[in-house]
């Protein structure tokens, strides 16, 4: 595994991806990041994940919101991670969590990735002064914390999910608009593009069919390390009482909330720390399984 | 380089003062009013209206931003409405709390990352390469507030091994400070470590791939001056500018860190500002973290230029 | 004016709304005449306050020195005396400055600053003040004081807590000597809660007048006195040795550390970081009670939480969808859901058993019916109904009976989905009235009856948030504010609490247990079912190490 920090996908973008890096490179890649087994293994992770997650209504033993006048009961047959502290089942309270967790990441990196990628797009392709608005905006968002702008935006917005969704896309759009402006700016002079300018093709033609399948593999990388992160948001917004709120589970707010009976009933902090840890987990060796099989210039 | 220096810093307030207005106006959105966080719950409207004339709140919002813009401008962050206590004062008690933890925490990442990153990178695809990325794998995916409350179940309340979530200043006791800020640190330096460890592997393999490393092998040199001679000081730099990024990830990191372990810091105070509505404290804090974020971004840039002469300031 | 005796007798039978037949059985009748303090060792439980264990092992020479260290729940937001800002704040204050009333470790009023008090006649209450008591700067503290005190709370700049409550007084006078005269309007029996509220602290009028800044610090004449506070870190006060009670307080200091954790408090207590702590969270309460190195003190009768209805939104301005919710919830299942069981159900009036008012006939009113809420909904063509309750996720002593309660109806077919907001945005949406339910919980301004007031009188300012008004409440509350008779106080509120449950102005949820715990070596603490003003019991503490 060639490594090259999540943290900082930026970094590839303004050292330039390679032309080629087209639709069928992007399939090749796949079926040659997937032979790594750690991607591999992290895949099949992540289908499992999402399998129970959102087959939840179907393998969930008991609702999540039921309450009961059992509280705090330790693991048992019935209940196998026991009962949190308003007596529901602990277990189907991970499994719906699930759901909101990775719907949340997956339709705020989703918005982002629309968004980002257009305004990515316009600015490296025409530059000017649309270029200095949107990259001088994006460096705006980028001067704040993740977390401070996203506890900004979602006190002024309202605490609901919806606005959870909102804010973590706003806070990956300079992402994706860096990610593509830089990997546009690689292609926008390739002789790909120029001959399809001289053959007469209208802007949005060129950007459709000539630039965007360029620039998908980086959208593609910044996209599944999005995801982790968004998750790391997601949650940790949750823990701060921002996100979901009760009685729906999130993977978060059942952190939070199982510390004030953790000393006692540990597994209710083990279990959804352990979701966190793993699905972020899976999802930052997969984008790195992507990337070095994307990257030509990392390939050796 | 000094006009690139003095187009930054014109850039730099351009910055800030957005920063500000945006904050100033976001705050003023959020729903609920400071006037009843002052008052108790059964405040009357009367009082409630009262209260809020008393703090100028009622004015219209831009000649309440005219005059906090040139408050501002003279070095005046103004007066809490909540605790009455002037925000600078509040800040100034607060700061250091804060840039301790993200010193120290930056310290760590680096007497720990580099090190290890530079392991990793001698022995690249062999098991101790395995581990060591695997770790940093597993340390970029643990958030803090995860890390932070097991290790506070673990070694505060199981093993008892150190205090939980209790500070004490260091002037009151220097021991038992440094017991406390233990659990902090590592939560919050955790995913720096990893980012340092892996960016240290990968710009070391970069340049001992590189053809002058093996022309200094050739000459004879020893393979750890090697390494500390040339490799070393050439793989630093993107380390560096990735120093940059983290120090805003842990002026961020600390929100949830402070929140964890009752830590008396500038993100508590944020926090503690945004939930009673306390507008000159909020707007103080964040114009705050905004101007050092991007002092910090300038300097990492000029560090940069300074180990790497090929790069330009024209 | 009345002689000293004529008011000590007065005092004694009509002793500001305090039960008659309660100062008989405790014995305090006769202290509270006098005005004199009861030492906590004498002054016996009575029902209603529960304190783990119940018997305590008690050395009979307080032992006086050390610093009591107290995890906090809340870094108070300033320390203005008369402007209520939480329990907190609240705490500090008793401790640094006095009122004129304060009350006994079975809720019964008592005299503080006042060596006596009383009502003169039926709109001009008395109070003398404790001869030779000093500020803590050393000036003594004199009838003047008392009356610029109060000039300020009535001040509307000052926008006191208190304020609304004073409205009938008239005027504050000094009279012979040491006392101060309070002339009212027209009667009012509350006016002595009000003195004992922990809102109405007497201030140095020189002290304000020298340009003081009461937000930031503390100068008054109680047991001890404020040193400094380092925010978010600690505030510590220091032994008044001039205090007005010979050899109290016991304590050298008190260092109050905040620990808004809820868990980092507990774990503190328990790790000996700290040896007092207030606001123990449900969840730690049996854990704590069962270790035989501390003691849980608390009451299970103040805290109560409520389910509101905007009264001009439909559907609950009917009548038969608010009795289905009032009858479409099991609430001793509540309180096992929400707290564990720490706490009560509230199946008939809010007044708690033992106070002037107690409607006994009206419990068990609101059992769980969920056919008849069911059958309520139908025949107003609305089963199942689905509706939005807004609560706060702030304080889990609302939010988690809110759970229970959204929980619960789901019985009666009423599919609520939650809305929980931050507190101030809360506070917002109620004011706006946007949603028709929503649920909140408080304590009793004070204890007295007329707390109700702010509930279903036309001024009240939850009954005018939630735009309810009932012309037949006015009457009712004004009556029983300005009789003095008790058996005549008891059938008038016992009438206003069935009105309403007979019009459901909301439906009451539960009881919540509320209470501190220390370790055992802290000594002579007594909890009183009073939230605020509870930590008045410091002064008596001692620490047998």
């Amino acid at each position: 595994m060639t490594a090259t920090p999540v943290t900082a996908p930026t970094a590839i973008a303004s050292q330039g991806w390679r032309r080629g890096a087209g639709p069928a490179a992007v399939e090749s890649a796949w079926r040659r990041a997937l032979r790594n087994p750690r991607v591999s293994i992290s895949a099949f992770i992540l289908l499992l994940i999402a399998a129970v997650s959102f087959g939840a209504p179907v393998l969930a033993p008991y609702s999540p919101t039921t309450l009961t006048d059992m509280p705090l009961l330790p693991p048992s047959s019935q209940y196998l991670l026991g009962t949190d502290d308003f007596g529901r089942d602990a277990l189907s309270r991970l499994l719906y969590a699930g759901q909101i967790s990775l719907g949340v990441s997956i339709a705020s990196v989703l918005i982002a990735t629309v968004i980002g990628v257009w305004l990515g797009l316009l600015a490296g392709y025409y530059r000017g002064w649309g270029e200095t608005i949107i990259m001088r905006a994006m460096d705006l968002l980028l001067s704040f914390p993740t977390i401070v702008l996203a506890i900004a935006i979602v006190s002024a917005l309202g605490i609901s999910l919806q606005n959870v969704i909102i804010v973590i896309a706003i806070v990956y759009i300079p992402r994706f608009v860096r990610v593509v402006f830089g990997a546009t700016l690689a292609v926008r002079q390739s002789e790909y593009v120029q001959s399809a300018r001289v053959i007469g093709a209208g802007d949005g033609r060129i950007l459709r069919t000539a630039i965007l399948p360029n620039v998908a593999a980086p959208i593609l990388v910044q996209t599944s390390l999005s995801l982790g992160f968004a998750i790391l948001v997601e949650t940790g917004l949750s823990f701060l009482g921002l996100g979901a709120q009760p009685p729906t589970p999130s993977w978060g707010n059942m952190v939070s909330a199982a510390r004030n009976v953790m000393e006692l009933n540990p597994w209710l902090l083990i279990a959804p720390s352990a979701a966190i840890g793993i699905t972020i987990l899976a999802l930052n060796t997969l984008g790195d399984g992507l990337r070095d099989a994307l990257d030509p210039r990392l390939r050796s | 380089m000094g006009r690139y220096v003095s187009r930054r810093l014109l850039l730099l307030v351009v910055q800030v003062i957005l920063v500000a207005t945006v904050v100033f106006l976001l705050i003023r959105l959020v729903p609920g009013d400071p006037a009843r966080a002052i008052l108790g719950e059964t405040a009357s409207e009367e009082q409630v209206a009262r209260v809020r004339t008393l703090l100028g709140i009622d004015r219209p919002i831009h000649e309440q931003y005219v005059s906090w813009i040139g408050r501002v401008a003279r070095g005046d962050f103004g007066t809490s409405v909540i605790s009455g206590r002037p925000v600078m004062l509040d800040i100034q008690q607060r700061i250091g709390n804060t840039v301790e933890l993200i010193a120290l925490s930056t310290i760590v990442s680096l007497l720990i990352g580099i090190p290890l990153g530079i392991v990793a990178a001698l022995r690249a695809n062999r098991a101790t390469d395995y581990a060591l990325s695997s770790f940093a794998m597993l340390g970029l995916s643990l958030p803090s507030f995860v890390v932070g409350t097991i290790m506070l179940l673990v070694f505060g309340l199981m093993l008892r091994w150190l205090p939980p979530a209790q500070f004490v200043p260091w002037y009151v006791d220097p021991g038992q400070h440094l017991r406390v800020i233990i659990l902090p640190v590592i939560a919050l330096s955790l995913s720096s470590v990893a980012v340092v460890l892996r960016m240290t592997r990968s710009s070391m393999l970069e340049v001992i791939r590189q053809d002058y490393i093996r022309t200094a092998r050739a000459k004879g040199l020893s393979g750890r001056l090697v390494i500390l001679r040339h490799a070393l000081r050439n793989s630093l730099n993107p380390v560096v500018s990735i120093v940059g990024l983290e120090l805003a990830a842990l002026l961020g990191g600390t929100v949830i860190v402070e929140s964890i372990f009752n830590w008396p810091g500038l993100s508590s105070l944020l926090i503690a500002g945004v939930r009673s509505r306390d507008y000159p404290v909020v707007q103080g804090v964040v114009l705050l973290i905004a101007v050092l974020t991007v002092l910090i971004n300038l300097l990492v840039d000029l560090v940069y230029g300074w180990l790497d002469p090929r790069i330009s300031y024209a | 004016m009345s002689t000293k005796h004529d008011r000590q007798t007065r005092t004694h039978l009509t002793p500001g709304g305090v039960s008659r037949r309660r100062l008989l059985q405790t014995g305090a009748g006769a202290a509270l005449a006098g005005g004199l303090i009861v030492p906590a060792s004498v002054a016996a439980s009575t029902g209603g306050r529960i304190t783990f264990p119940p018997v305590r092992t008690q050395s009979a020479d307080p032992t006086p020195g050390g610093i009591l260290r107290y995890g906090l729940s809340t870094d108070p937001s300033n320390f203005e005396p008369h402007i209520s800002t939480g329990a907190a704040s609240g705490a500090l204050k008793v401790m640094v400055y006095a009122q004129l009333l304060t009350y006994d470790d079975d809720a019964n009023l008592i005299g503080n600053l006042a060596e006596e008090f009383g009502w003169a006649d039926d709109t001009t209450y008395e109070v003398t003040l404790r001869e030779g008591v000093t500020w803590h700067d050393g000036s003594p503290v004199t009838v003047d004081d008392v009356i610029f005190t109060f000039g300020r709370i009535m001040d509307p700049d000052t926008a006191a807590t208190l304020a609304p409550r004073l409205a009938d007084v008239e005027s504050v006078e000094a009279g012979d000597g040491n006392v101060v005269r309070f002339i009212l309007s027209q009667p009012n029996v509350t006016l002595p809660y009000v003195l004992a509220d922990h809102s109405s602290m007497i201030v140095s009028q020189a002290w304000i007048e020298g340009g003081a800044d009461p937000q930031t610090e503390m100068m008054g004449c109680g047991p001890f006195r404020f040193v400094e506070r380092q925010p978010g870190i600690v505030i510590r006060v220091e032994k008044n040795p001039d205090y007005f009670i010979a050899g109290q307080p016991y304590l050298d200091g008190i260092d109050y550390q905040p620990m808004p954790d809820d868990n980092a408090r507990v774990t503190a207590l328990r790790s000996g970081a700290v040896d007092f702590i207030d606001y123990v969270p449900y969840t730690q309460m049996t854990t704590l009670m069962e270790d035989p190195n501390f003691v849980f003190a608390s009451d299970s009768i103040l805290g109560f939480g409520w389910l509101a209805f905007v009264h001009d939104m439909a559907p609950v301005d009917n009548l038969a969808v608010r009795q289905a919710f009032a009858y479409g919830m099991d609430r001793e299942r509540m309180v096992q859901t929400a707290f564990s069981g720490h706490g009560a159900p509230i199946t008939g009036g809010v007044i708690p058993e033992g106070w002037v008012g107690y409607a006994p006939d009206l419990e068990g009113t609101f059992v769980p019916d969920y056919e008849r809420s069911q059958s309520l909904l139908a025949e107003a063509g609305l089963s199942p109904l689905n509706i939005d309750i807004l609560s706060t996720s702030t304080y889990s002593v609302i939010a988690r009976p809110a759970e229970a309660a959204q929980a619960e109806l789901q019985q009666a077919t009423i599919n609520g989905t939650l809305q929980m907001q931050e507190w101030l945005t809360f506070r917002q949406t109620v004011a706006d009235a946007t949603y028709p339910v929503h649920v909140w919980g408080s304590s009793p301004a004070f204890n007295d009856p007329d707390f109700l007031s702010e509930y279903v009188g036309s001024n009240g300012f939850f009954a005018k948030q939630i735009h309810f008004s009932d012309e037949r409440f006015d009457p009712l509350l004004t009556e029983g504010r300005q009789t003095l008779d008790e058996g005549l106080r008891d059938e008038i509120y016992q009438e206003v609490q069935a009105l309403i449950a007979e019009v459901l102005p909301w439906v009451y949820l539960i009881r919540r247990t509320q209470g501190e715990a220390h370790a055992n070596y802290v000594q002579g603490y007594a909890h009183i079912a009073g939230g605020g003003w509870t930590q008045i019991n410091l002064r008596q503490v001692w620490l047998d190490q």
